[in-house]
């Protein structure tokens, strides 16, 4: 509820204004664990995937396995797709699944708690039978920046011919990023097997082909819930609808920024149950926040209706789409400031025991200020190379890889 | 604080005759009338404020037709002349017998007492503060005609208490006979009425920051005594004084706690702005879910079931900038009165409480006003005559500028943008007609608007107005008639996405009448019956497009309408010195087109009081309340965008009952009150929501609520004391309240069908209101509040899932966040009291929150990654001082 939302926020500003302040707090509870999760969607066309664990108390991320001895969906005129995995992670092919039917999810597992003396047999949970919700395409993938150069929202318009619909996303965010100091040339201690044969001393290589350690890749899944309905509209359509949004400090927009966004179409009673999750995770705690409240999805335990299974199960026909945020274009990151430390230049003598305390050879200047032509001449004459820390040079320290998706659009390596 | 007492008696005689003996065809004047008639005419002529005491031996008629300017020279002339002194002071003529009274009387009557003539210069010194106030008190009165004297039975005395400066009625002003046997007190047009056996009697009059008065009186019949009490400067000797609370002997009722302005005025609040609903708050058995919250919660009630009436009008929404101030402004009202047991049977439509919040009457002397500056807001007011003595009026406005505090928030924030602000304004008009009709004019209007980053606005407004007319019939009948209209209107408007831009808003309007008849039957009854009526105008919400390519679809919810019938009656039984019952019942019916299900039905208001001695009581009472109208609401404080729905056949009303018990005792020279309350109480079809239930916008919303039933139970010990050097309360509270929702809905029943603690539930609570006068100009006020911590409902385990941590929630409201608790201080500078200076100016210097701790308003996790960490926000969390500016002039 839009409304709801902006209050909360808009308390939680009022009550900072009159000095308030968010303190840390944690109260030294343990809580209960053992709670059953199952999270996943019967997706139609695609291999669903499903994982299957127990919640963990607040203070440890520690929880015992299930022990899964069937997982299946049923469709409503009795077939079975049966689920392939094992620990917690299952996939079910539903690629050939008839969009015309309902579907349900089956599980049957014993859990830790049932363990004891005497007979154990696996509870059965079901999820309750639902039918595919029409999908509708995403129309365009879009983002703004607002007028103080502080956010980017990015933006999804969709519509279908229905009257009303409710739609929930889910994002995979790749982007690309660069390390704070270039290098044309990169370290050998003595011993290293280098093209045919093993360096016999320490030596300073050039970089080929393009090669570098300047450029990373790294991606992630946003872990906020995004979802939006068309009910107070007059039509189903949501155009240029924000879905979230990233600040001019998050170094995800430093360089250029991916995003592949999952759109499902949903039932009204699943699109409850998403707000409601949103709403216990993110819009608590405020002056005019509504309280938590204990969260039930469809799932039920067949012989205990009481247990709390926590989870929603729909049946949806995902559509993606991609989009590319460049900021060479925009200019829009905001790096948090941080000295670049300042190169030396060692005697060769040095290099390996350099090397050894984390420094590497670097450029002296930003690459972009030569443009394409490496100007090979100005170093490594005489030896002398400059050098830095490796935390500013090889950005595969800050957690990224080399790997480069192979759809991504610019040309580095 | 040392207030000089003056009386001044205007008799006005049951049987002179009402009207004056004009002539219309013979100029102006009178002919052949007696003294009471004549001073009648002056009285509505020429001045009101003439005091008359009539020398019952006097048989003289008088004949004065000249023009209108020289008539009152004229009158007095001829009054001296039959032996009346008349005296001229400070605007006001008293007119008294030139006589020794003890003449007039039986020998050795009075032979215990010294009696005094009321001399023209003894008097002059007495109201110049010169001379002994016991000269003067002891006096003696005669009420009645002394030749049609009975000898035994009862009489009945009455009369107004007014302020001798500004002619404000005095309200709440203990009336009482020495002997213990009866007691009155001064009503809102500050008119008393007390009956009393024939013959001597002694009269006291007691009221807060007031000297006790005893009179002498000696009764022969129905008779009036018009006293006025007038405020003097401070005396740093002090003066014996005592409590107005003894009134807890008195009456019946329970649970009935009244704060004055003054007090108010004293309590130490955030932003130093006198705030009446923060008094309200700390009061025993009254609960708040934290700071910067105007909604209140009695004894284990919810925020929707107290009835906050204004002047006869019900404000819905009582919060500026919600809930850091209260929506009265401390310069117009006079006082506050919180009802929370025994709840008169004239007031219906809210289960918990019923708090009453009045003007002031403007002075009838002179224009007068004030000028306040504060950190947050500025005010201003004004009052004084229309008519002089006749017509006053009140008036006083408020504006914020608040903006500043937005300007402090750093720029990244993204909340600089933000914009708050607010006005109110208030207007009471008072007009006497004759000396039995008064009318009266009430307006308030309110406005709140709070933007946030240019894309979303938040407005709403009260408008209330009422009209007052309160006639005296006769001795010991009067009518009361009552009509208004309220109107609460909210709206949101965001504009943050183009193609979504709305305005919502909502809407209670309601116009009311209310006709309340006294009636005296005899010395042990009183009768009060009337009929009370509310029209409801509900719109629950209204959704439209905002802007040209909002893809928003229009839409409203079917308008609310309904009317609130209720018929009322209560008897004040006084069977003996002893036993007082009050024995009220109300039937409501609420009829609404198309519902025709609504159960109405009986409301009953029984108490009764056993007092040993003057100073010992015990009480129970025993009371059933019906409510139609609920507040929806998801968060447990009381928000803005709170909307009203009426009861319909899917929507039950509220009922509720209580039961109370009560001992009261009164100690150290009257001075102070110790009282013990315990009260059980339950309360059925309180509206709470299912797990995601939509509240805004939804035409089937009896679908998304759950029925649910509330029972609560507490003890509150209280020992105040009203007057001295050192005045105020200190209370202690031990209570509960919980929740149970009342049908099975199988896994989905809020907390498996079990009791759970109301968000209010706060068991144990402390709270200490007390202001010290050092001297006449300097006093300390401290208000202390400690409470255990309120219940929330906080995780109690963690998982993976859609990308993120999320948290299991169960039993609600399982956890208690930490206890709390606050001291403020606050220096208050009274003016040097120079009589002849034109302005006089008085500051506050306080700080709220002195111990500066970081009492929580709420704990909640946040998840980040896979990290989850626990939260507290603190709303005040550090020492907030405060500097704040009264201009009087």
């Amino acid at each position: 509820m839009k409304p709801f939302r902006v209050i909360s926020l808009l308390m939680l500003v009022l009550a900072a204004s009159v000095s308030s302040c968010i303190y840390d707090f944690n109260p030294d509870l343990s809580g209960e664990d053992g709670y059953l999760v199952i999270e996943g969607d019967i997706a139609l066309g695609e291999v669903s995937s499903f994982r299957i664990h127990l919640s963990s108390r607040l203070d440890t991320w520690q929880s015992e396995r299930v022990d899964i001895h069937r997982f299946v969906v049923e469709a409503s005129d009795g077939s079975i797709y049966e689920g392939m995995g094992h620990s917690e992670y299952y996939s079910v092919d539903m690629r050939e699944a008839d969009p015309s039917l309902q579907y349900r999810i089956v599980l049957n597992a014993v859990l830790p708690s049932d363990y004891g003396a005497g007979e154990v047999r696996p509870r059965r949970y079901v999820s309750s039978w639902s039918s595919l919700v029409e999908p509708a395409a995403i129309d365009s993938l879009s983002y703004s920046i607002n007028e103080r150069g502080t956010e980017m929202a990015i933006r999804v318009s969709t519509h279908s011919p229905e009257r009303l619909g409710f739609y929930r996303w889910t994002a995979e965010e790749t982007w690309e990023y660069r390390s704070d100091c270039y290098a044309f040339y990169y370290f050998m201690p003595a011993g290293t097997r280098y093209k045919d044969g093993v360096v016999s001393k320490d030596t300073v290589a050039a970089f080929e082909n393009g090669e570098n350690i300047y450029y990373c890749w790294t991606s992630d899944s946003r872990s906020q819930l995004m979802t939006g309905s068309t009910e107070a509209l007059t039509e189903d359509r949501l155009v240029n609808y924000q879905i979230y949004t990233l600040a001019n400090t998050d170094w995800r927009v430093s360089y250029v920024y991916g995003v592949e966004v999952r759109q499902t179409r949903i039932s009204e009673e699943a699109f409850r149950y998403w707000e409601a999750l949103k709403r216990n995770t993110t819009d608590v705690g405020g002056l005019f926040s509504p309280e938590p409240s204990e969260l039930r999805g469809n799932i039920v335990n067949e012989s205990d209706e009481k247990e709390m299974v926590l989870g929603y199960v729909s049946v949806v026909k995902p559509v993606t789409k991609r989009l590319f945020v460049d900021d060479r274009i925009n200019r829009f990151y905001r790096e948090k400031w941080e000295p670049v430390p300042e190169p030396f230049v060692p005697a060769r003598s040095d290099w390996g025991k350099l090397y050894k305390q984390g420094f590497v050879p670097t450029t002296f200047h930003d690459p972009e200020a030569f443009g394409s032509n490496i100007p090979e001449v100005i170093f490594g004459v005489n030896d002398e190379y400059y050098w830095r820390p490796v935390r500013c040079v090889d950005c595969r320290l800050k957690g990224g890889t080399k790997n480069k998706p192979e759809w991504w659009p610019t040309p580095e390596i | 604080m040392k207030r000089l007492l003056i009386i001044l008696l205007g008799a006005f005689l049951c049987f002179a005759p009402d009207a004056p003996a004009q002539n219309p065809g013979a100029g102006f004047g009178v002919s052949k009338v007696d003294a009471a008639s004549l001073i009648e005419f002056i009285r509505t002529e020429i001045t009101p404020e003439i005091y008359f005491v009539p020398d019952d031996t006097d048989k003289s008629s008088y004949t004065i037709r000249v023009p209108k300017e020289e008539f009152l020279e004229r009158a007095i002339a001829e009054l001296r002349n039959s032996g009346y002194t008349v005296t001229h002071y400070d605007g006001k003529y008293f007119v008294l017998p030139g006589r020794d009274i003890a003449l007039t009387l039986p020998a050795g009557y009075f032979e215990r007492r010294e009696t005094k003539t009321a001399e023209d210069d003894s008097l002059k010194n007495y109201l110049g503060g010169n001379a002994s106030q016991m000269t003067f008190q002891n006096k003696i009165y005669e009420i009645g005609d002394p030749d049609a004297r009975r000898r035994s039975g009862k009489a009945t005395v009455r009369g107004y208490v007014r302020d001798v400066t500004s002619g404000e009625p005095l309200v709440g002003i203990s009336v009482y006979d020495e002997s213990g046997k009866s007691y009155a007190s001064t009503d809102e047009y500050g008119f008393y009425r007390i009956s009393l056996p024939v013959g001597e009697n002694k009269l006291g009059f007691s009221g807060y920051s007031l000297e006790d008065l005893k009179l002498d009186l000696m009764v022969y019949g129905d008779g009036g005594l018009d006293v006025v009490m007038k405020e003097k400067v401070f005396s740093l000797t002090g003066a014996v004084i005592t409590s107005e609370s003894m009134a807890q002997h008195r009456t019946p009722r329970m649970g009935i706690e009244k704060v004055r302005i003054q007090m108010i005025k004293n309590v130490p609040v955030a932003f130093g702005e006198a705030d009446a609903l923060k008094v309200v708050m700390t009061l025993p058995g009254v609960k708040s879910v934290g700071e910067a919250s105007s909604g209140f919660n009695v004894r284990g009630g919810s925020t929707d079931q107290n009835l906050v009436l204004f002047n006869g009008g019900t404000i819905y929404n009582p919060n500026h900038m919600f809930g850091i101030l209260s929506a009265f402004n401390p310069d117009i009202i006079s006082d506050v009165e919180l009802y929370k047991s025994s709840i008169p049977s004239s007031y219906g439509g809210r289960i918990s409480s019923v708090l009453e919040v009045r003007n002031r009457e403007g002075n009838s002397k002179k224009v007068e006003g004030s000028l306040g500056l504060g950190l947050l807001t500025s005010r201003l007011h004004l009052e004084g005559p229309i008519v002089k003595d006749r017509t006053t009026f009140i008036l006083g406005g408020r504006t914020t500028y608040s903006n500043w505090i937005f300007n402090l928030l750093p720029q990244g924030s993204g909340y600089a943008g933000g914009k708050a602000s607010f006005q109110d304004v208030n207007l009471g008009l008072s007009q006497k007609i004759g000396s039995r009709n008064s009318l009266h004019l009430y307006g308030y209007w309110s406005r709140d608007k709070f933007s946030f980053s240019n894309d979303t606005t938040f407005r709403y407004r009260n408008i209330n107005g009422s009209v007052r007319w309160h006639s005296i019939f006769s001795e010991g009948h009067s009518m009361t008639v009552t009509a208004g209209y309220d109107s609460y209107h909210y709206s949101i408007e965001d504009k943050f996405n183009a193609f979504t831009a709305y305005r919502l808003s909502n809407a209670v309007d309601q116009t009311f009448a209310k006709i309340q008849f006294k009636s005296a039957l005899s010395d042990a009854h009183t009768l009060e019956y009337g009929v009370n009526a509310v029209m409801y105008d509900l719109n629950p919400g209204s959704y439209h497009a905002l802007g040209d390519s909002s893809l928003v679809k229009s839409r409203d919810l079917s308008l609310e309408k309904a009317l609130e019938g209720a018929v009322f009656v209560s008897d004040t039984w006084q069977i003996d010195e002893h036993l007082t019952f009050d024995l009220g019942l109300r039937w409501s019916q609420f009829f609404r087109k198309g519902n025709s299900h609504i159960p109405g039905g009986p409301e009953f208001r029984l108490s009764g009081k056993y007092s040993f001695d003057e100073v010992t009581s015990v009480k129970a009472g025993f009371n059933t309340m019906r409510q139609y109208i609920h507040m929806i609401s998801n968060s447990v404080n009381v928000s803005p965008t709170d909307s009203w729905r009426l009861s319909s056949d899917k929507i039950h009303p509220q009922t509720g009952w209580q039961a109370a018990t009560g001992f009261y005792k009164t100690l150290m020279g009257n001075t102070l009150d110790l009282s013990l309350e315990a009260y059980y109480k339950r309360v059925k079809y309180f509206v709470d929501y299912k797990s995601g239930a939509v509240l805004v916008m939804n035409e089937n919303l009896a679908d998304e609520l759950v029925g649910t039933e509330n029972r609560s139970y507490g003890v509150e010990l209280m020992a105040k004391k009203s007057l001295g050097k050192l005045n105020g309360w200190v209370s202690y509270t031990w209570s509960r309240s919980r929740l149970r929702e009342m049908e099975d809905r199988g896994v989905s029943t809020i907390n498996g069908g079990d009791w759970y603690n109301a968000p209010y539930d706060k068991p144990h609570d402390v709270k200490v209101v007390a202001n010290y006068k050092f001297t006449h100009r300097y006093s300390l006020s401290v208000n202390l509040d400690y409470s255990t911590g309120r219940p929330v409902t906080i995780p109690v385990g963690k998982y993976q899932y859609a990308g993120g941590t999320r948290l299991v929630y169960s039993a609600r409201n399982g956890y208690r966040i930490p206890d709390y608790f606050r001291l403020d201080m606050a220096l208050v500078i009274e003016p040097g009291h120079y009589l002849k200076q034109l302005t006089h100016m008085s500051f506050t210097v306080g700080c709220y929150n002195v111990t500066g701790r970081k009492n929580p308003y709420s704990i909640f996790y946040t998840t980040d990654g896979r990290d989850i960490s626990g939260h507290m926000l603190s709303v005040f969390a550090t020492q907030i001082p405060y500097i704040n500016l009264n201009l009087k002039f």
